[in-house]
């Protein structure tokens, strides 16, 4: 008889990770190279891969849980489809004119600008109609207007349009006419409006999300089908899901509706692996960090849960739909070490990446790379760089590093190397303190979570900067996105505008407006078939004292359309003693006896993901010794003689005390002297900082 | 831990504290309730040693680097360290004691550590409405400082930890819409009060000796970057002027003049050749002087500096008291912003002179301010809806202007359409790029921004004040001028052009339509590739009759082609015209 496996694939920049478990919660881990062009070719090779790995055939594939950057990179390289947008008369360069305001790093510099639209002015065409701010319909739709639009459209060959009305989400009416209308005379176009896709105020960030999401929707589409088309045809008892940027999955179909969901999906797979990892060791609070070779992902995880946000910006647009929060900051292994005018040392954000590579690869790289200072102060393993694919030079770590770095500053080059890991793990400190400190989160309540291949290498330092007393390092940290693919939840969320002031809301109202959200949510569960007792339907409300223009989204409850009794007027009260109290504990403010109003109602229809169990390590004695494969001197500020061990040799109980060095395949762990580390019964390494 | 000071705890304490400086920024955002600082951010924060020297700001407005520097001075001066209690925060907008102008309400805050005083922070906000005879405070024409509203000297709105009625009592009688200001206020002060608390955590975790001396590090730091970017000057004195428009009162232009004297590493500016002081409340005061001067030394010699004090070392600015850089009493300042706006453009022109490449042309130069004030027809409440623009900023050495952007000093932003309609009874009905607008050159000009406003509330007041409507931002290097902006009341009807600054009454149903000005081109435009000027002519940035007038590009109207031929033709015969 053969097992039913569920398998996560997430397709990185160099590899493709795949993790598949079976019902007994046997885990397989394999990496494959991407295949940029024809992603689907890595996928079913890397699955097939798996497959031999896991000695199961192609029948056994139940569900396939893919994490995509189809959507990211076509955004990030803008290769998008040829798009339209259609807006209010007199609205067209609300794309183009954004918030006037220009970037941050372009406070004093002439040159630093906001990313251009999506779609050039050319293509912005205006509808004659208008909606009012309290939604009333006060110019009605010309059609005609719609329909010549739709003959310019079709003339410039576009393939996909973006709608977006002032005040649509109070009244979306208009949008919706003029999307029939669209489609009747554009049959092979793609079309999608605001207030189905982002139903939120302020104009500029509902048009960017609606222009996102058509501008990559077709190609998403395209990609879907004919994956799942593929994946059917080899693996024939299988499904495709996606996963979002909020972290949940959907089913592949329902892709083409919600493209712009998929944007910035990439870290979401780490952030529910990294709540999963704290829930069932009991860690409640979690920075969870992912890095690699050129970008360093930061998400929170608090009572268990990543944030989800509604208020990101990806590359400079912004994207109204539920993303988990994280934070991106251009460092990794391949950041670059410079010198500046004035003499100081810096480091990133520009990174050789693969090609050229850190000076050690010798694949052409010349400059002085983070990786390049790792394996200089012996904190990595010449051996078990790229999974021992490649053999590194040291020597031409030590020259890069001398050229650019020691020479200039005076140093010798493992000053010079430990200088360039500080600056680093600076960086990347205070990326962790803008996503945390600044939002009122005391770090000394939290752990670090790190993954990725370099993750684990530079996670004790920045642990101590910080003062974040706990680092878990999970079994496999290269792959650890793709098992969280494993067990993230399906997920659909639903937002419409509830603008009204704490004393007019009825409790009537509010609670069919929740009933309404609820009814369509359960609509995509019951199109995954989610299984009614797997079904979680969570309210929350997003409120702000009047005159305020930002909300904090306040939990309302979860499966409360079952209960019996309909709200009552002390359910509003609640609501908004909560928003109350989460107001001061955020913003030092206390509620100034002030109006409190409801913005926008949210439901999110959740269906549980199986759980499995963790696997478990073989208990072992305190001492590690047997897991010790050499000594070698390491530099932490000095060179000290270390213990190297072998993970796969390690077990649930040992003690490892600093300097050491814990290597794997495609990781290490380093722990710096007066740390200490333990293997807990999951084969996590607990380090005490 | 130990910490030493050394140049890699420079980077990490340097890092946490403009973090902080922006995490006050943040709070202020998020908890304030008028749409001048929770949408368009007209706000910033900073923190200083003990002495005053800012050592970190927000990215929020420069306008208030250097500024702040000059009213910490005063404050030192009035308050000495010795008097100062934990919890204690001072607020001022007193033009005359450093401040910027009536509306920006500027808070201090000394931060504690181990009972003894180890530094400052300060925040800044514009707000909706400071009282004087404007609603919203900011009408152009007012001749006094008494008039443009409620003067604070350094007050206290918090003494150790406890609200000041007195003060607050004092705002609340004295402004227009004080349900909204003291949210702000308050806001203000929680914001302080964030920044205080984590000023702390990096004494604690760093030692105040270590930070200290990180500190003085970093203005070192910054000093010897700016240092090493002056000696790639040629000595030599480099001028620039600018105008204003007018006062306001009068209609006579306002000269502005900047001298760089630069020798070796060093640089002395004056205003030699600026005009006197003058009725109408253009006047500058010494401290945006200051910052104006100094943002634009900054962008063109090193934009990555850290901005602090050391930044300031290399430099002396003198301006003569009783001149429009540096007014007396009572000389009226509130619209000093535009004034400011062409004290940079005019740096930025001396400037050009030694680094053209690292210069832009003349951008729209000034922030136009409006504000629409009246009573909601539904709920009967006063409105005071303040509105500033973004415009047309300068062509670059390498790039077009962006078209529609924010201003020279300060970083702001809009007001979402939805916003300004949900809360004020006004209708948005066109915002838009202005076609033809951008000044022509190799590279373009940025195009101008129209709003139109439709009032739907009888009895509504529109002051304002706005400036290059007389003199367009300048192209540089062979590059053509940008439009000049205007107000245009019911551009349907009778197409009124309004004055730049003034105070007027509206009935339900005018339309006032904002128009700012475009950005100065950046060379010849003759040298610009065809291909750009004909993407420009299909995105309806500029017309076919401009392609050809000012590019020398002829483009067939039926094909909308390059004709190559007749543009090789027409670019031999000869040069363009500036537009009239």
């Amino acid at each position: 008889m053969s097992v039913k496996l569920k398998i996560g694939i997430d397709v990185g920049g160099t590899f493709t990770d795949v993790v598949g478990i079976d019902e007994f919660g046997k885990l397989t881990v394999v990496k494959t190279l991407t295949t940029p062009g024809d992603f689907a070719a890595g996928v079913i090779t890397g699955i097939k891969k798996l497959l031999k790995h896991a000695n199961a055939d192609n029948k056994s594939v139940d569900i396939i849980i893919h994490g995509t950057t189809v959507g990211t990179n076509a955004l990030l390289e803008r290769k998008g489809v040829k798009t339209g947008l259609l807006t209010t008369d007199g609205f067209r360069d609300v794309l183009e004119i954004g918030r006037v305001q220009r970037p941050e790093e372009g406070l004093y510099d002439f040159n630093v600008d906001n990313p251009a639209p999506l779609i050039p002015r050319r293509y912005r065409l205006e509808a004659i109609e208008r909606v009012d701010s309290k939604g009333n319909l006060i110019v009605p739709l010309d059609e005609n207007s719609v329909v010549k639009a739709a003959e310019v459209f079709k003339k410039e060959g576009i393939s996909a349009i973006a709608v977006c009305f002032v005040f649509s989400f109070l009244n979306p009416e208009h949008e919706q006419r003029a999307k029939k209308i669209l489609e009747r005379e554009l049959p092979d176009t793609f079309v999608s409006i605001s207030s189905d896709i982002a139903p939120e105020f302020r104009e500029f960030e509902r048009t960017s999300t609606v222009a996102i999401n058509s501008y990559i929707g077709p190609l998403i589409d395209n990609y879907v089908s004919k994956l799942e088309g593929r994946i059917l045809s080899e693996f024939p008892n299988a499904s495709l899901k996606l996963i979002q940027a909020n972290g949940g999955s959907m089913r592949a179909s329902a892709a083409t509706g919600r493209a712009a969901n998929l944007i910035n999906s990439g870290p979401a797979g780490g952030a529910t692996a990294a709540s999963f990892l704290g829930r069932h060791i009991d860690v409640p609070h979690i920075i969870a960090t992912d890095m690699g070779g050129t970008s360093f992902d930061i998400s929170l995880i608090e009572k268990g849960a990543g944030n989800v946000t509604t208020d990101s910006k990806f590359e400079g647009f912004p994207i109204k739909v539920p993303m988990c929060e994280v934070t991106a900051i251009g460092a990794g292994g391949g950041s670059i070490a410079w010198i500046d005018s004035g003499g100081a040392l810096n480091v990133g954000p520009q990174s050789a990446a693969a090609s050229p590579g850190p000076a050690c690869y010798n694949f052409g790289g010349k400059l002085p790379t983070v990786t390049d200072s790792n394996l200089v102060l012996g904190r990595i393993n010449s051996n078990l760089l790229l999974g021992g694919e490649i053999k590194p030079s040291k020597l031409a770590a030590e020259e890069a590093i001398a050229k650019v770095v020691a020479d200039k500053l005076g140093m010798t080059i493992e000053e010079a190397a430990w200088s360039v890991i500080r600056i680093i793990n600076a960086k990347m400190a205070k990326a962790i303190t803008v996503r945390s400190t600044q939002k009122g989160y005391d770090l000394r309540e939290f752990s670090l979570v790190p993954f990725g291949g370099a993750g684990p290498l530079h996670a004790a330092e920045i642990a101590a900067e910080l003062g974040i007393p706990r680092i878990i390092i999970p079994p496999y940290p290269g792959a650890f996105s793709a098992t969280g693919l494993l067990i993230a939840d399906t997920r659909y969320d639903f937002v419409r505008a509830f603008y009204r002031e704490q004393a007019e809301t009825s409790p009537e109202n509010l609670w069919g407006a929740f009933i309404n959200l609820t009814a369509s949510a359960e609509r995509e569960l019951d199109s995954d078939q989610v299984d009614i007792k797997n079904r979680k339907i969570l309210w929350s409300a997003d409120l702000r004292f009047e005159g305020q223009s930002y909300e904090l989204n306040i939990p309302v409850g979860e499966n409360i359309h079952k209960n019996k009794d309909r709200f009552a007027r002390s359910d509003v009260e609640r609501i908004c003693s909560d928003f109350s109290d989460t107001h001061e504990k955020i913003y030092a403010i206390k509620s100034l006896a002030e109006k409190i109003y409801f913005v926008n109602l949210r439901v999110t229809g959740i269906g549980s993901s199986k759980q499995f169990k963790p696997f478990e390590l073989a208990e072992g004695s305190p001492s590690a010794s047997t897991a010790v494969k050499e000594q070698r001197n390491v530099y932490f500020g000095k060179w000290l003689c270390s213990d190297i061990y072998d993970r796969q040799l390690l077990k649930s109980g040992n003690l490892i005390n600093g300097p050491a060095v814990i290597e794997e395949n495609n990781s290490c762990t380093v722990i710096p002297p007066a740390c200490s580390a333990r293997i807990d019964r999951m084969g996590n390494i607990i380090i005490s900082i | 831990m130990n910490y030493t000071i050394d140049p890699v705890t420079m980077q990490v304490v340097r890092y946490r504290l403009e973090q902080v400086a922006d995490q006050m920024g943040y709070t202020m955002v998020r908890t304030s309730r008028s749409t001048i600082i929770k949408e368009i951010m007209d706000i910033t924060c900073a923190i200083f040693d003990e002495q005053g020297k800012t050592i970190a700001q927000a990215h929020h407005a420069p306008m208030l680097l250097t500024g702040f520097e000059i009213t910490m001075a005063e404050l030192l001066k009035r308050i000495p360290l010795s008097e100062w209690k934990e919890g204690d925060v001072i607020i001022s907008n007193d033009p005359y004691l450093g401040g910027q102008h009536l509306t920006d309400l500027q808070t201090f805050a000394p931060i504690f550590y181990e009972n003894r005083i180890t530094g400052f922070v300060g925040t800044i906000a514009h707000h909706s409405d400071i009282g004087g005879s404007a609603p919203g405070s900011v009408a152009g024409g007012l001749t006094e400082i008494y008039a443009e509203g409620l003067r604070l000297p350094m007050v206290y709105l918090y003494r150790s930890g406890k609200e000041n009625p007195d003060v607050f009592d004092i705002l609340s009688a004295n402004i227009r819409v004080p349900d909204k200001t003291l949210g702000d206020v308050r806001a203000q002060a929680a914001a302080s009060f964030v920044g205080i608390r984590e000023v702390k955590n990096i004494f604690e975790k760093y030692s105040p000796e270590v930070v200290k001396g990180c500190m003085k590090m970093l203005m070192d730091y910054s000093e010897k970057r700016m240092r090493a970017g002056l000696l790639k000057i040629s000595d030599g004195v480099y001028s620039g002027e600018d105008f204003v428009d007018d006062d306001g009162i009068e209609d006579k232009p306002i000269r502005i003049c900047v001298n760089i004297h630069k020798k070796g590493d060093t640089a002395s500016v004056n205003f030699d050749g600026t005009d006197p002081q003058v009725k109408g409340n253009i006047n500058c005061p010494i401290s945006t002087t200051h910052a104006a001067v100094y943002y634009a030394l900054i962008c063109v010699i090193d934009p990555h500096v850290p901005p602090n004090s050391g930044c300031y070392r290399p430099f002396t600015v003198t301006a003569q008291p009783g001149t429009v850089v540096n007014p007396l009493l009572p000389g009226a300042v509130q619209a000093r912003t535009n004034t400011s706006q062409k004290i940079s453009e005019a740096t930025i022109r001396a400037l050009s002179k030694a680094l053209p490449e690292k210069v832009t042309a003349g951008s729209h130069g000034n922030i136009m301010t409006c504000g629409f004030s009246g009573w909601h027809p539904g709920t009967r409440k006063r409105f005071v809806y303040i509105d500033i623009q973004g415009g047309g900023a300068g062509a670059r050495p390498g790039k077009d202007g962006r078209d529609g952007q924010d201003s020279h000093l300060a970083r702001f932003m809009n007001t979402p359409v939805e916003a300004a309609e949900l809360e004020c009874p006004v209708r948005i009905e066109r915002y838009e790029l202005i076609k033809d607008s951008g000044g022509p050159g190799k590279t373009r000009g940025a195009l101008a921004l129209r709003r139109d406003v439709h009032c739907l509330a009888e009895n509504m007041t529109f002051s304002r004040y706005a400036d290059r409507q007389k003199f367009p931002p300048f192209g540089i290097l062979g590059g053509k001028d940008g439009a000049t902006g205007r107000f245009v009341k019911n551009p349907a009807l009778d197409n009124k052009q309004m004055k730049s600054k003034g105070l007027d009454y509206l009935k339900k149903d005018d339309v006032i339509s904002i128009r700012t000005p475009g950005g100065g081109g950046y060379g010849s435009p003759f040298e610009r590739d065809p291909a750009f000027v004909l993407n420009d002519v299909l995105d309806e940035k500029i017309s076919i009759e401009s392609a050809e007038q000012f590019y020398g590009v002829v483009i067939d109207k039926k094909t909308l082609t390059v004709d190559l031929k007749r543009t090789t033709d027409k670019r031999s015969s000869g040069g363009t015209k500036n537009r009239s």
